[in-house]
Protein backbone atom coordinates (compact mmCIF):
# COMPACT_ATOMS: atom_id res chain seq x y z
CA UNK A 1 0.00 0.00 0.00
CA UNK A 2 1.17 3.53 -0.72
CA UNK A 3 0.27 6.58 1.51
CA UNK A 4 -0.39 9.92 0.10
CA UNK A 5 0.11 12.92 2.56
CA UNK A 6 -1.84 15.88 0.76
CA UNK A 7 -1.34 19.21 1.54
CA UNK A 8 -1.99 22.66 -0.57
CA UNK A 9 1.67 22.47 -1.30
CA UNK A 10 3.76 19.11 -1.19
CA UNK A 11 7.18 20.84 0.47
CA UNK A 12 5.67 22.10 3.77
CA UNK A 13 3.01 20.54 5.68
CA UNK A 14 2.12 17.05 3.65
CA UNK A 15 5.86 16.96 3.54
CA UNK A 16 6.65 17.81 7.44
CA UNK A 17 3.49 15.15 8.32
CA UNK A 18 4.62 12.35 6.58
CA UNK A 19 7.97 12.69 7.85
CA UNK A 20 6.84 12.83 11.49
CA UNK A 21 4.74 9.51 10.48
CA UNK A 22 7.65 7.72 9.39
CA UNK A 23 10.51 9.23 12.21
CA UNK A 24 7.96 9.58 14.85
CA UNK A 25 10.47 12.90 15.74
CA UNK A 26 8.37 16.17 15.50
CA UNK A 27 11.41 17.83 13.63
CA UNK A 28 10.60 20.97 14.56
CA UNK A 29 14.13 22.24 13.34
CA UNK A 30 12.53 21.36 9.58
CA UNK A 31 15.90 20.13 8.38
CA UNK A 32 14.18 17.84 6.19
CA UNK A 33 15.40 16.55 2.85
CA UNK A 34 12.79 18.49 0.34
CA UNK A 35 11.61 21.07 2.63
CA UNK A 36 10.19 24.16 1.01
CA UNK A 37 11.81 22.99 -2.31
CA UNK A 38 10.37 25.11 -5.46
CA UNK A 39 11.53 22.76 -7.92
CA UNK A 40 10.02 19.78 -6.13
CA UNK A 41 6.84 21.48 -5.79
CA UNK A 42 6.59 22.82 -9.54
CA UNK A 43 7.10 19.13 -10.41
CA UNK A 44 4.07 18.20 -9.42
CA UNK A 45 5.30 14.30 -9.06
CA UNK A 46 4.28 12.70 -5.27
CA UNK A 47 7.51 13.25 -3.40
CA UNK A 48 8.95 10.03 -1.97
CA UNK A 49 9.35 10.23 1.49
CA UNK A 50 10.15 6.48 2.76
CA UNK A 51 9.37 3.01 3.79
CA UNK A 52 6.99 2.91 7.00
CA UNK A 53 7.59 -0.12 9.34
CA UNK A 54 5.06 -2.11 7.79
CA UNK A 55 6.79 -1.45 4.17
CA UNK A 56 4.27 0.93 2.96
CA UNK A 57 5.60 3.70 1.02
CA UNK A 58 5.04 7.39 2.20
CA UNK A 59 4.81 10.59 -0.43
CA UNK A 60 3.67 14.05 -0.11
CA UNK A 61 1.84 15.81 -2.63
CA UNK A 62 0.31 18.95 -3.16
CA UNK A 63 -2.61 20.07 -4.74
CA UNK A 64 -2.41 23.83 -5.38
CA UNK A 65 -5.96 24.80 -5.01
CA UNK A 66 -8.66 22.75 -3.46
CA UNK A 67 -7.10 19.71 -1.05
CA UNK A 68 -10.53 17.69 -1.03
CA UNK A 69 -10.91 18.10 -4.92
CA UNK A 70 -7.77 16.01 -5.66
CA UNK A 71 -8.19 13.77 -3.11
CA UNK A 72 -11.38 13.14 -4.85
CA UNK A 73 -9.83 12.61 -8.15
CA UNK A 74 -6.84 10.38 -6.62
CA UNK A 75 -9.48 8.10 -5.35
CA UNK A 76 -11.72 8.38 -8.79
CA UNK A 77 -8.49 7.08 -10.47
CA UNK A 78 -7.48 4.72 -8.83
CA UNK A 79 -10.77 3.13 -9.06
CA UNK A 80 -11.11 3.89 -12.70
CA UNK A 81 -7.81 2.13 -12.76
CA UNK A 82 -8.70 -0.63 -10.26
CA UNK A 83 -6.36 0.16 -8.00
CA UNK A 84 -8.72 0.65 -5.31
CA UNK A 85 -7.39 0.25 -1.26
CA UNK A 86 -3.62 0.56 -3.09
CA UNK A 87 -3.34 4.29 -2.01
CA UNK A 88 -4.78 5.95 1.21
CA UNK A 89 -4.94 9.89 0.72
CA UNK A 90 -4.42 11.61 4.24
CA UNK A 91 -5.06 15.49 4.06
CA UNK A 92 -3.49 17.76 6.15
CA UNK A 93 -4.82 21.33 6.53
CA UNK A 94 -3.46 24.02 8.57
CA UNK A 95 -4.56 27.77 8.90
CA UNK A 96 -1.90 29.51 7.07
CA UNK A 97 -1.94 27.06 4.24
CA UNK A 98 -3.13 29.71 2.06
CA UNK A 99 -0.52 32.05 2.71
CA UNK A 100 2.21 29.31 2.14
CA UNK A 101 0.76 28.68 -1.06
CA UNK A 102 0.97 32.28 -2.13
CA UNK A 103 4.63 32.83 -0.70
CA UNK A 104 4.85 29.95 -3.15
CA UNK A 105 3.55 31.74 -6.34
CA UNK A 106 5.54 34.89 -5.52
CA UNK A 107 8.85 32.29 -5.00
CA UNK A 108 8.10 30.93 -8.29
CA UNK A 109 7.88 34.56 -9.69
CA UNK A 110 11.52 36.25 -8.05
CA UNK A 111 13.44 33.30 -6.59
CA UNK A 112 13.00 31.17 -3.59
CA UNK A 113 15.65 32.04 -1.85
CA UNK A 114 16.71 31.77 2.09
CA UNK A 115 13.95 33.99 2.73
CA UNK A 116 11.23 31.48 1.25
CA UNK A 117 12.85 28.65 3.62
CA UNK A 118 12.90 30.95 6.44
CA UNK A 119 9.47 32.13 6.10
CA UNK A 120 8.00 28.66 4.80
CA UNK A 121 10.03 26.94 8.59
CA UNK A 122 8.55 29.67 10.41
CA UNK A 123 5.30 28.73 9.65
CA UNK A 124 5.25 25.54 9.98
CA UNK A 125 6.86 25.49 13.04
CA UNK A 126 3.94 27.23 14.42
CA UNK A 127 1.50 24.57 13.04
CA UNK A 128 3.52 21.41 14.12
CA UNK A 129 1.34 20.37 16.89
CA UNK A 130 -1.58 20.38 14.49
CA UNK A 131 -0.07 18.88 11.70
CA UNK A 132 0.88 15.71 14.43
CA UNK A 133 -2.51 15.65 15.61
CA UNK A 134 -3.90 15.00 12.13
CA UNK A 135 -1.24 12.73 11.50
CA UNK A 136 -1.70 10.57 14.76
CA UNK A 137 -5.64 11.02 14.09
CA UNK A 138 -4.95 9.18 10.71
CA UNK A 139 -1.92 6.64 12.24
CA UNK A 140 -4.95 5.30 14.85
CA UNK A 141 -7.61 4.63 11.97
CA UNK A 142 -5.15 2.80 9.96
CA UNK A 143 -4.67 0.81 12.82
CA UNK A 144 -7.60 0.28 13.71
CA UNK A 145 -8.40 -0.82 10.21
CA UNK B 1 -5.31 3.16 -21.80
CA UNK B 2 -7.46 5.71 -20.27
CA UNK B 3 -7.36 9.94 -21.55
CA UNK B 4 -7.85 12.57 -19.46
CA UNK B 5 -8.98 15.74 -20.88
CA UNK B 6 -8.59 18.59 -18.09
CA UNK B 7 -9.51 22.13 -18.07
CA UNK B 8 -11.03 24.61 -15.63
CA UNK B 9 -14.29 23.42 -14.83
CA UNK B 10 -14.47 20.47 -16.92
CA UNK B 11 -17.03 21.90 -18.70
CA UNK B 12 -16.23 23.47 -22.19
CA UNK B 13 -12.82 23.04 -23.51
CA UNK B 14 -12.20 19.52 -22.16
CA UNK B 15 -15.38 18.59 -22.87
CA UNK B 16 -15.16 19.41 -26.69
CA UNK B 17 -11.59 17.95 -27.33
CA UNK B 18 -13.35 14.47 -25.12
CA UNK B 19 -16.25 15.41 -28.07
CA UNK B 20 -13.88 15.38 -31.09
CA UNK B 21 -11.49 12.98 -30.22
CA UNK B 22 -14.66 10.85 -29.47
CA UNK B 23 -16.11 11.48 -33.28
CA UNK B 24 -18.88 12.71 -31.55
CA UNK B 25 -18.03 16.43 -33.07
CA UNK B 26 -16.84 16.53 -36.43
CA UNK B 27 -13.36 17.46 -37.06
CA UNK B 28 -13.83 19.42 -39.97
CA UNK B 29 -15.56 22.28 -39.67
CA UNK B 30 -16.74 23.79 -36.05
CA UNK B 31 -20.13 22.71 -34.60
CA UNK B 32 -23.32 24.75 -34.20
CA UNK B 33 -24.95 25.47 -31.06
CA UNK B 34 -27.30 23.00 -30.75
CA UNK B 35 -24.38 20.18 -31.45
CA UNK B 36 -22.35 21.62 -28.40
CA UNK B 37 -25.58 21.81 -26.40
CA UNK B 38 -26.27 18.42 -26.97
CA UNK B 39 -23.03 17.11 -25.99
CA UNK B 40 -22.94 15.45 -22.45
CA UNK B 41 -21.94 18.23 -19.50
CA UNK B 42 -21.10 20.91 -22.25
CA UNK B 43 -21.63 23.91 -19.77
CA UNK B 44 -23.87 21.91 -17.50
CA UNK B 45 -21.46 21.24 -14.49
CA UNK B 46 -21.66 22.29 -10.99
CA UNK B 47 -19.21 22.89 -7.93
CA UNK B 48 -19.80 19.40 -6.59
CA UNK B 49 -18.08 18.24 -10.05
CA UNK B 50 -14.68 19.82 -9.56
CA UNK B 51 -12.46 16.77 -9.05
CA UNK B 52 -14.37 14.71 -10.61
CA UNK B 53 -13.83 12.15 -13.27
CA UNK B 54 -16.65 11.68 -16.00
CA UNK B 55 -16.38 9.21 -18.33
CA UNK B 56 -17.37 10.29 -22.11
CA UNK B 57 -16.85 7.32 -23.90
CA UNK B 58 -14.29 4.81 -25.44
CA UNK B 59 -12.81 5.59 -28.55
CA UNK B 60 -11.96 3.70 -31.67
CA UNK B 61 -9.21 2.05 -30.36
CA UNK B 62 -11.16 0.95 -27.23
CA UNK B 63 -9.32 3.94 -24.94
CA UNK B 64 -11.64 5.21 -22.39
CA UNK B 65 -11.64 8.92 -22.50
CA UNK B 66 -12.78 11.04 -19.17
CA UNK B 67 -12.96 15.12 -18.59
CA UNK B 68 -11.80 16.56 -15.39
CA UNK B 69 -12.27 20.25 -14.01
CA UNK B 70 -9.50 20.68 -11.86
CA UNK B 71 -10.24 24.49 -10.62
CA UNK B 72 -7.47 26.48 -10.86
CA UNK B 73 -4.35 24.24 -10.98
CA UNK B 74 -1.35 24.71 -13.19
CA UNK B 75 0.25 22.86 -16.06
CA UNK B 76 1.50 21.03 -13.61
CA UNK B 77 -1.38 18.87 -13.30
CA UNK B 78 -0.74 16.22 -15.64
CA UNK B 79 2.25 15.22 -13.97
CA UNK B 80 0.05 14.79 -10.79
CA UNK B 81 -2.14 12.42 -12.39
CA UNK B 82 0.74 10.58 -14.14
CA UNK B 83 2.56 10.99 -10.95
CA UNK B 84 -0.34 9.22 -8.83
CA UNK B 85 -0.46 6.69 -11.95
CA UNK B 86 2.77 5.79 -11.65
CA UNK B 87 2.48 4.90 -7.59
CA UNK B 88 -0.53 2.61 -8.97
CA UNK B 89 2.22 1.30 -11.56
CA UNK B 90 -0.39 1.97 -14.14
CA UNK B 91 1.86 5.28 -15.71
CA UNK B 92 1.86 3.89 -19.50
CA UNK B 93 -1.90 3.10 -19.35
CA UNK B 94 -2.71 7.08 -18.66
CA UNK B 95 -2.46 9.94 -20.76
CA UNK B 96 -3.70 13.74 -19.36
CA UNK B 97 -3.95 16.30 -21.39
CA UNK B 98 -4.23 20.15 -20.45
CA UNK B 99 -7.08 21.79 -22.76
CA UNK B 100 -6.33 25.03 -21.28
CA UNK B 101 -3.67 26.29 -23.24
CA UNK B 102 -6.54 26.80 -26.17
CA UNK B 103 -9.06 28.62 -24.15
CA UNK B 104 -9.48 32.04 -25.60
CA UNK B 105 -11.30 34.85 -23.27
CA UNK B 106 -14.32 34.41 -24.62
CA UNK B 107 -14.44 30.82 -23.06
CA UNK B 108 -12.84 32.46 -19.95
CA UNK B 109 -15.49 35.16 -19.64
CA UNK B 110 -18.53 33.05 -20.85
CA UNK B 111 -17.42 29.99 -18.82
CA UNK B 112 -17.34 32.12 -16.09
CA UNK B 113 -20.86 33.82 -15.82
CA UNK B 114 -22.54 30.87 -17.24
CA UNK B 115 -21.31 28.31 -14.81
CA UNK B 116 -19.73 30.69 -11.63
CA UNK B 117 -22.21 33.12 -11.73
CA UNK B 118 -25.00 31.49 -13.02
CA UNK B 119 -26.13 33.18 -15.52
CA UNK B 120 -26.21 31.00 -18.42
CA UNK B 121 -28.63 33.29 -20.79
CA UNK B 122 -25.99 35.62 -20.63
CA UNK B 123 -22.62 33.51 -20.82
CA UNK B 124 -23.57 30.66 -22.71
CA UNK B 125 -23.80 32.85 -26.02
CA UNK B 126 -20.31 34.10 -25.09
CA UNK B 127 -18.61 30.81 -24.59
CA UNK B 128 -20.28 28.82 -27.51
CA UNK B 129 -19.03 31.76 -29.65
CA UNK B 130 -15.58 31.45 -27.97
CA UNK B 131 -15.91 27.80 -28.32
CA UNK B 132 -16.23 27.86 -31.97
CA UNK B 133 -13.65 30.37 -32.25
CA UNK B 134 -10.91 28.19 -30.57
CA UNK B 135 -12.08 24.61 -32.70
CA UNK B 136 -9.28 24.39 -34.93
CA UNK B 137 -6.96 24.91 -31.70
CA UNK B 138 -8.71 21.95 -29.78
CA UNK B 139 -8.44 19.58 -32.84
CA UNK B 140 -5.03 20.14 -33.20
CA UNK B 141 -4.53 19.39 -29.98
CA UNK B 142 -6.75 15.82 -29.94
CA UNK B 143 -4.47 15.07 -33.13
CA UNK B 144 -1.67 15.64 -31.02
CA UNK B 145 -3.09 13.18 -28.06
CA UNK B 146 -3.41 10.30 -30.60
CA UNK B 147 -0.56 10.64 -32.06
CA UNK B 148 0.77 10.54 -28.32
CA UNK B 149 -0.87 7.24 -28.30
CA UNK B 150 0.13 5.70 -31.20
CA UNK B 151 3.40 6.44 -29.76
CA UNK B 152 2.76 4.78 -26.30
CA UNK B 153 1.24 1.47 -28.20
CA UNK B 154 4.45 1.32 -30.16
CA UNK B 155 6.73 1.40 -27.53
CA UNK B 156 4.42 -0.81 -25.07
Amino acid sequence: MKIVFLGLTGVHQALAAGCYYLSRESGENLDLEGFADLELEKAGFPILLGQDRNNNLVYALGSETDILVLKRTIDELAAVLGETGELLVWPITIPRQKFLLWLTAIAGFIGAGQWYHNCSRYIIKKEIPLIISQVDKYQDQLQQN
Amino acid sequence: MIIIYHCFGGSHSSVTAAAIHLDLLSSDKPPAKEEMLALPYFDKTTENDFGSLRFMGFDRENNAVYILGKKSQSDRFSNVLLGVADLLGKKEEVIAVNTMGRVNWSMKLGGFTSRRIGIAGMGRPVVIEGTRKAFWDLVNLVEMTKLRILNRRQYQ
